[in-house]
């Protein structure tokens, strides 16, 4: 089972504290997922939060509401570049894409994925 | 947070909304695509997206100042809280505005008289150079120099880069009628040009016929006209041509005693001088240097010792002889950047107590606050969880906390600054009463108002936090209980209470000590009588007296004054007692060996005959002077009993001859012995004394005239008739009296008791405020359970004295700690006391009872109260 904040429950105090996401673990995955999906070309919010969900087989139930505060916070970074655009339906629509600096990120970000996963794995599986 | 991001942030905010609606619309589509019907479909894409103001608002804080966005909200509410409370806000500010008052009205007598630089060139450069007289004022640095010292120093050092003299403030100048309506000092001509202070009009360069004039007195007394320039001043009957007005700001070098105007020293452009009294050998010049740059105090004062040698040699030698060792140096050099103020050495210990007197007195007013302040957060404890549960984080309720908190303190510290300006101003007009018209400068500076802020800031800190804290303490589980769960802010309070008790305690123990040292101060026996004295100087050689004849008008003057109505006695003496200065001499007296390091130096007083009797102290053995004394080659002395027991023991001390020097050698023949009396201060033992013949010697001031008579009034006009009688033209200057001499002396002492007292008494109101609202909080709190006891059959009386209990316990912890805490803190004091001890018990005593009064008076109240709970009621209140 991965570590990810798949499900929110409504709680007060968990609401009061997500409302600090610095320092959040989590959050950096959440980053990560939607940097990668982002490598495929330029996508709108809802394509994304569709597009992390079907890509991890629905394992990864993302809230998609919380998809949009780490693109705004991830556009602050310079990681993701938006521009406004049309979509497939002809409605107006904000796009992201990757920046350079977002690429770099994503593949630093994936290394010491792997190497955690791979650590976790040994861990949990020692017999393999 | 960027600041480019915080301006775009409204667009952010648009642009957020826009995606967020896009992904309802995209998603809505494509649920009906899928084959949901519409509305489904519009809520099943809801339900997917989440709270969209929730999602908005994270974008929203992510881009903007949170602080100043909040801040704003925050105050608005506290200002409606403070509203809709108006007692409760009027008593916490009005506590905060006393007590931050307090502390920046003294704050600003300290900055005035201790921290602010004169305003003058590079003033950190500026020195003041003191020389060490052991013989004449042990442990006493003498500021006071000879012209010819002055100019040794001037033109010998390798220190200063320039170096200038001034007097005090000794000169008079006459404006019509008025002979003193201004007070000036005289200085050497590069004052102005050493200082660096610029002229305002005219200009400041003195030569020997100039004056130059204060810019407030030119405001005062000509009205800023400009056209002063170039009229006459007459100056202690010398006329002088003001050349310039010197800069505003410029006060002179003394801060607390401004110059009015300048005159030169130096007369006639020669380096002789003489201004009435003072020769080039007569000590009245105060000596100020700039440092060359890159020179330092410690360099000055070794380069002076080397000049000054030669002079000091005998005095050196004799010093040696005495002490077996070389002496220590005699010249010293300090700095004189915030100017040479003698406020500043009287009343520096005075003021440093009353700071921490008053902040201790803000500390009370805060704690007194912060209870206030716990007893209502403990009444929202209610309001804060549903806050909570809300969603709100508890750092925004504690900062929307510290919003109300801040509010009252800023509101507390502005009032405050308004009473500081009137407490300042009691202040300065209580020290303007001393001996030296003191005068503060109180204008409220950058530093002032930074102490002010600090003062603030501290005070919210200290009353916002705990409550803030202590409130949001609060699980939403609490809610559904009934009970204030919020317990823990018992103890803080009960702690705050008795930290109260303690320092009020102190401060009301304090000002018994300190009213005490007044009160036996202004009752002591000074060896002399105090009322019904008047005073005043007389110059019989303005009028053209000199020698044989002044002692010839002196004669004819007191005659006719003793025969003057109501007057009972009348004499002359060089100084009288309480004016603030002294006299003292080195003496030998024959027959007497003195032991190695014994100092043989008395305090000295010319007087004419029937001194005593107009001052009322005994003549216990021989004789006063009578008309046969003042033959100059036959000089006598009286001595005081001090002087006798200490160098004559049992022997007969009349007919010996003591030989000292005052201007000239005397060997002078014991003729009396007289009881003791103070003489320059009310404090301390009479000084050893020995009393010479005003008229045997020349005088080098001018003599005071003391009038004994049946009343005040009567010997004023006494004196005035008199001298206009006699010779209309001599000046009678100075007029005061005993009884006024004698307080005006205690005004530090005076200033200590009142201060300390009001301090004492706010403190003493505030722990009853305090107490009282803790305790009838309490008691509004278990009315439920007094209800319930009462209906069980518990009498009016076991409902009070359990109420009462309570409180007692409190009081006695508080009464112990403070005990103790006046104990630890009595040395401190000890020196500005007088006639009591710092642990006097029966001042201690006195404020125990006290405090133990207000605390009952506080708790009974409320006590009563609890009492008069209808149990029905009570049991209904639920």
């Amino acid at each position: 089972m991965l570590p990810l904040d798949v499900h929110i429950e409504y709680n007060p105090w968990v609401m009061a504290r997500n409302a600090k996401p610095e320092g959040d673990m989590l959050q950096g995955t959440l980053d990560m997922l939607i940097l990668r999906t982002l490598v495929l070309g330029p996508a709108h919010g809802h394509s994304i939060a569709h597009a992390i969900g079907r890509s991890s087989d629905d394992i990864l139930q993302v809230e998609h509401g919380s998809l949009y505060p780490a693109l705004y916070r991830l556009e602050d970074r310079g990681w993701i570049a938006a521009s406004w655009g049309v979509s497939d339906n002809n409605r107006k629509a904000k796009y992201y894409r990757l920046t350079r600096t977002g690429k770099r990120q994503l593949a630093t970000e994936t290394g010491r994925w792997d190497r955690l996963a791979k650590g976790i794995s040994r861990v949990l599986r020692p017999a393999d | 947070m960027r600041w480019p991001r915080w301006f775009r942030r409204a667009r952010r905010h648009a642009e957020s909304g826009q995606e967020i609606q896009f992904y309802l619309d995209q998603e809505t589509e494509d649920n009906v695509a899928r084959g949901m019907p519409p509305d489904e479909a519009r809520s099943a894409a809801r339900k997917k997206l989440g709270n969209p103001g929730l999602i908005q608002e994270e974008i929203y804080r992510m881009h903007s100042a949170a602080f100043f966005e909040t801040i704003g909200k925050d105050l608005r509410f506290a200002l409606r809280t403070m509203r809709k409370n108006p007692a409760f806000a009027a008593t916490a500010v009005l506590t905060l505005a006393l007590g931050i008052g307090a502390n920046t009205a003294i704050f600003s007598a300290i900055d005035a008289v201790m921290l602010r630089t004169i305003a003058v060139e590079r003033p950190h450069e500026l020195v003041q150079v003191q020389q060490w007289l052991p013989e004449y004022n042990p442990g006493w640095a003498w500021a006071i120099f000879t012209y010819s010292d002055f100019t040794l120093f001037r033109d010998n050092n390798q220190v200063f880069a320039d170096m200038a003299a001034a007097s005090r403030r000794i000169a008079n100048a006459r404006i019509g009628a008025d002979p003193e309506a201004g007070k000036g000092a005289y200085v050497s001509a590069n004052f102005y040009s050493m200082l660096g202070v610029r002229p305002y009009i005219g200009s400041l360069a003195i030569d020997w016929s100039t004056a130059v004039l204060d810019y407030r007195f030119w405001e005062r007394v000509y009205g800023g006209d400009p056209s002063v320039i170039g009229r006459a001043l007459v100056v202690d009957d010398k006329s002088y041509t003001i050349a310039g007005v010197a800069a505003l700001g410029f006060d002179g070098i003394d801060a607390g005693e401004p110059l009015d105007f300048t005159v030169p020293i130096e007369v006639s452009g020669t380096s002789a001088v003489s201004h009435g009294q003072f020769g080039p050998n007569s000590p009245w010049l105060q000596i100020v240097a700039r440092l060359k740059p890159g020179r330092s105090i410690s360099q000055a004062a070794a380069n002076l010792n080397v000049i000054y040698a030669p002079i000091f040699a005998d005095r050196v030698a004799q010093f040696a002889a005495q002490h077996r060792h070389a002496p220590i140096d005699w010249i010293t050099v300090r700095s004189a950047a915030s100017g040479i103020s003698r406020v500043r050495d009287d009343y520096s210990r005075a003021f440093l107590i009353l700071i921490a007197v008053a902040g201790a007195v803000l500390l009370i007013a805060c704690v007194n606050v912060t209870n206030l302040l716990l007893a209502r957060s403990a009444a929202r404890t209610r309001e804060f969880g549903v806050r909570l549960c809300l969603g709100a984080g508890r750092a925004r309720v504690v900062s929307q906390i510290m919003t109300e908190s801040l509010t009252l303190c800023l509101a507390g510290g502005i009032a405050g600054m308004m009473l500081a300006r009137w407490i300042g101003a009691s202040l300065a007009g209580m020290l303007a009463s001393g001996r030296q018209t003191v005068e503060l400068d109180l204008h409220l500076d950058a530093r002032v108002l930074v102490f002010t802020f600090a003062l603030t800031t501290f005070a919210t800190i200290i009353v916002g936090l705990v409550p803030a804290l202590g409130a949001t303490r609060v699980s939403p589980n609490d809610l559904t209980r009934r009970t204030s769960p919020f317990q823990g802010s018992r103890w803080i309070r009960i702690g705050f209470l008795v930290a109260q008790v303690a320092v009020s305690l102190v401060l009301v123990a304090g000002a018994g000590l300190f009213l005490a040292t007044l009160r036996n101060l202004e009752t002591l026996d000074a060896g002399f009588r105090r009322d019904h004295i008047v005073l005043a100087t007389i110059q019989p050689e303005k009028a053209g007296y000199d020698g044989a004849r002044r002692n010839e008008f002196y004669r004819e003057f007191l005659d006719r004054l003793r025969q003057s109505f109501g007057v009972r006695s009348a004499s002359l003496s060089l100084i009288a007692p309480m004016i603030g200065m002294s006299l003292a001499v080195p003496i030998q007296i024959e027959g007497y060996a003195p032991q190695p390091e014994e100092q043989m130096a008395v305090a000295l007083n010319e007087i004419s005959a029937h001194y005593f009797e107009t001052t009322g102290t005994p003549i216990i053995a021989g004789r006063d002077f009578d008309a046969h004394d003042d033959d100059p080659a036959t000089p006598r002395v009286l001595i005081n009993e001090s002087v006798a027991r200490r160098f004559f023991k049992d022997t007969n001390p009349l007919g010996r001859i003591i030989t000292f020097r005052a201007n000239v050698s005397h060997r002078a023949e014991i003729i009396g012995v007289v009881g003791d009396a103070k003489y320059a201060n009310m404090r301390g033992h009479a000084p050893l004394t020995m009393y010479a013949n005003l008229l045997q010697t020349d005088a080098r001031m001018a003599p005071w005239v003391e009038v004994y008579a049946s009343d005040d009034a009567h010997a004023a006009a006494a004196l005035r008739q008199t001298i206009t009688a006699v010779n209309p033209n001599v000046p009678l200057t100075g007029l005061t009296t005993f009884n006024r001499q004698i307080q005006a002396s205690l005004v530090s002492e005076r200033l200590m008791a009142t201060i300390t007292a009001i301090f004492g008494a706010l403190a003493l109101l505030m722990a009853a405020i305090g107490l009282y609202g803790v305790l009838a909080y309490s008691v509004t709190q278990r009315t439920r359970e007094i209800g319930i006891r009462m209906a069980l059959g518990a009498q009016r009386g076991r409902v009070i004295s359990m109420v009462m209990r309570g409180m007692a316990v409190t009081l006695v912890g508080g009464l112990a700690l403070g005990t103790a805490v006046a104990l630890a803190l009595g040395r401190f004091v000890a020196s500005m006391l007088y006639d009591v001890k710092p642990h006097d018990p029966w001042t201690l005593a006195v404020a125990i009872g006290l405090l133990s009064a207000a605390a009952a008076l506080a708790a009974y109240l409320p006590a009563r109260r609890a009492s008069h709970v209808d149990p029905m009621i009570a049991l209904r209140y639920e």
